[in-house]
């Protein structure tokens, strides 16, 4: 039997003030340089019939990824994952969020979005296969009180 | 003249005049989700699918037997898919479950309201019914932009929601009151979406409603006869966002409150297929079959002592999962036409 494989497509945007901001998608990696503005990464990745999960993450930060004048942070490099893709379907972040997707400082646990990552991130990306039973499988995840993905109001 | 004809639309409340013709919403059939292959979420779809199928069914006789013709969607997808809008791929579009949400009646006038990109269908599911409008009955259609802007919409808080890009209008956000309409500033109609009512609707006074009133109105507060007003807020509270009602007897009812937040963040999916009978989201989103007789999902104390001294009487017409789909009575019909009048019931 083949194994399942869905598209990873993902376009993003970001400010890059030092040499160079690393980052590994999907177990690859990702290299943003200086004054890089955006980017995108497209991988076909093999996944199960259920919950799956996609990772992403910039653990190492060099300190000149940061501007610092007298101890007061004056700017800061940024990644944003603006578009996520998964077999050319763009996932809403309602969708991301009650899928119970992650995303944090591994350092510190601070919660972050996808948006603006200007600090060490660590993301858990979820998502379910088949794509046209992800709406009712959110009755699985806990991020979603239990309920199915039809809401009202 | 087929009976199926419909000369007229329009209400101008939600409480007085006989409630002639409706739509009600429709949920598909425990068939829909035969084909999902993990055995635990199919057994908990088609439940809670089923019985929501059979409520709607319920509700929709409810009004037939009470003398109101009943116009019904069409379910468009008979499985879970994936569509496409305005250059968007969706997810499984939702059924119809909620007309309420896209359909506003005035003036001999159908507003379709859209604000959802997820809800693209709704339209389409009453497209039929539309089409036994006689001619003179002017129709409105809110379509979402194309290409819709996935990224702006995708990126906004719930505070920033909807902004003011494109019309978005959500029908529950008005309130008809005779020559008034009340309508709740946040967080479901961009101010495009507002001033297009107003364009439709120039003899009537609109009145913003600002915090603690907003999204749907029918969950924020009911008439239920002239005088007479219940909500969820306190008196207080109402009187300050809504000064009209200062001479009315207002009844509170905010048990749905105090139930949500006994629910449990991390509720899991089987307790919403145990008897939830002492949850309820919105008890008061009623609808007057007549000034004299409501339909409501459930009956509590707060509520139905109201309605005794206001002397209207009920029928219940229970929606076991309404608060697993956010629904009320009032969501699930849409008002296609009362036999009320255009009064001034606040000077």
């Amino acid at each position: 039997m083949n194994a399942l494989t869905i598209s990873l497509d993902i376009k993003g945007t970001c400010r890059i003030l030092g040499k160079k901001f690393d980052m590994i998608i999907a177990n690859e990696t990702v290299s943003l340089s200086q004054g890089q503005q955006s980017f995108s990464f497209y991988k076909n990745i093999s996944c199960t019939n259920g919950w799956n999960s996609v990772y992403m993450e910039h653990i190492d930060h060099p300190n000149d990824l940061t501007v610092i004048e007298q101890e007061n942070i004056i700017d800061y490099s940024t990644v944003s994952f603006d578009v996520v893709k998964i077999n050319g379907y763009e996932v809403s972040n309602n969708m991301c969020q009650r899928s119970g997707t992650k995303c944090y400082n591994p350092i510190t646990d601070k919660q972050l979005t996808l948006y603006d990552l200007g600090e060490p991130f660590k993301v858990e990306y979820k998502f379910y296969y088949p794509l046209e039973y992800w709406t009712f499988a959110l009755a699985t995840s806990k991020a979603n009180w239990g309920k199915m993905g039809w809401k009202h109001g | 003249m087929p009976d199926n004809i419909i000369k007229q639309v329009g209400h101008y409340t939600s409480w007085s005049g006989n409630l002639t013709d409706v739509i009600v919403g429709v949920f598909p059939n425990a068939d829909f989700f035969n084909d999902i292959p993990d055995d635990d979420i199919r057994e908990h779809c088609q439940i809670i699918a089923q019985q929501t199928h059979d409520d709607l069914n319920l509700l929709a006789k409810t009004y037939e037997q009470n003398g109101v013709r009943v116009f019904r969607p069409k379910i468009i997808n008979n499985k879970p898919c994936i569509k496409n809008c305005a250059g968007v791929q969706i997810l499984n579009p939702r059924p119809n479950i909620s007309p309420f949400d896209h359909i506003f009646c005035r003036d001999n006038k159908i507003v379709l309201t859209w604000q959802d990109i997820n809800r693209f269908e709704d339209e389409a599911s009453v497209q039929h019914i539309i089409d036994c409008m006689s001619s003179d009955i002017e129709v409105v259609s809110v379509r979402p932009p194309n290409p819709y802007d996935y990224n702006f919409y995708n990126k906004m808080t719930m505070d920033e929601w909807p902004g003011n890009k494109d019309v978005l209008l959500d029908s529950p956000s008005f309130s008809p009151a005779g020559k008034h309409i009340f309508y709740s500033s946040k967080y479901l109609c961009s101010q495009k979406g507002i001033d297009l009512m107003q364009q439709h609707f120039s003899d009537a006074e609109f009145i913003k409603l600002d915090a603690p009133i907003h999204n749907h109105l029918d969950a924020q507060f009911r008439i239920i006869k002239e005088g007479h007003v219940i909500s969820c807020h306190s008196k207080e509270k109402l009187l300050s966002a809504v000064p009209q009602f200062k001479n009315w007897n207002v009844y509170t009812d905010d048990t749905w409150r105090t139930r949500q937040l006994s629910i449990a963040p991390e509720t899991p999916m089987s307790a919403w297929l145990d008897d939830d009978d002492e949850i309820s989201l919105a008890d008061i989103a009623f609808v007057h079959v007549n000034p004299n007789l409501v339909i409501l999902q459930r009956e509590n104390e707060t509520l139905c002592r109201s309605l005794e001294k206001a002397k209207v009487d009920w029928i219940v017409a229970p929606i076991k999962y309404d608060v697993y789909f956010g629904l009320a009575i009032s969501c699930a019909t849409a008002i296609l036409h009362r036999t009320d009048e255009c009064i001034d019931y606040f000077s």
